[in-house]
């Protein structure tokens, strides 16, 4: 695993889009390696609303996280009208698999990964970095290590 | 601490992550009254998304690439929106 700066702010201050990202990482992909979007549920009940998002639905797969007692219902009624189910849902273990096609039958697949029994949340991790509490090995330790260091996610401020 | 509205502060917003997406920009600068607090900034943008209220509640502020919360800040502050926990740049509103 490596950091890319791909979504980076543009130099000349056009939006760098998600769909730009993900163009510009299919173009550095061999034949046959496979590009997967990740992102949690309640990001993707807008994706709607993203730029050209009946291209960036249909650009890469998507794998979307939800955690328990989320709705999946809204996932399928959060696509824009010009992208449909091309297929019956499907089930691959305990994970859905929608197959989506948009107006010129470009298909990409949805996984949707229901019930994410993960107790953590970064909202929780930041407020206990806030309040100096330590966290429960939600952090890898270097992680950690760097926001002691750095002092990040403190007031640092005085307003 | 400031008090009171009198004098009007410019703010520049950067958005990244879902939010980004959403307001089809990197950035935009607000007028803001004195003592204006990041709740005023993200009140504002509430109102532009009202249908997006999924999003609201895990975003992440830095003010002068400070975390804050939702506290307030001065003329000439960046804030950054964005929904990634691992930011970039600026003060910032992250979501």
């Amino acid at each position: 695993m490596e950091l890319s700066l791909i979504d980076a702010p543009r130099a000349d201050g056009r939006p760098n889009y998600t769909i730009d990202a993900v163009r510009t990482l299919k173009a550095g992909l061999a034949t046959g390696d496979e590009l997967f979007c990740l992102m949690g549920a309640d990001s993707f009940l807008s994706i709607g609303k993203w730029y050209r998002s009946n291209d960036l639905l249909v650009a890469c797969d998507f794998v979307v996280a939800s955690r328990p007692g989320f709705d999946l219902s809204r996932v399928a009624a959060a696509l824009p009208p010009n992208i449909s189910v091309a297929s019956s849902d499907t089930q691959e273990g305990d994970n859905l698999v929608l197959s989506l096609r948009n107006a010129a039958h470009r298909e990409s697949r949805l996984y949707l990964l229901p019930d994410l029994r993960e107790q953590a949340s970064a909202s929780g991790v930041r407020e206990s970095l806030q309040r100096g509490v330590q966290t429960r090995g939600e952090l890898d330790p270097a992680v950690a290590a760097y926001i002691r260091e750095h002092g990040l996610y403190k007031e640092t401020r005085e307003f | 601490m400031a008090f009171g509205y009198a004098f009007p502060m410019r703010v520049t917003v950067l958005f990244f992550g879902v939010l980004k997406e959403l307001l089809a920009s990197e950035s935009q600068t607000l007028i803001l009254p004195s003592g204006a607090t990041v709740e005023a900034v993200l009140e504002h943008y509430r109102q532009l998304l009202p249908q997006q209220i999924d999003l609201w509640p895990a975003l992440a502020i830095a003010v002068n690439r400070s975390y804050a919360a939702r506290a307030c800040g001065r003329e000439g502050d960046g804030v950054v929106a964005d929904r990634r926990a691992a930011c970039r740049r600026a003060a910032e509103l992250h979501h």
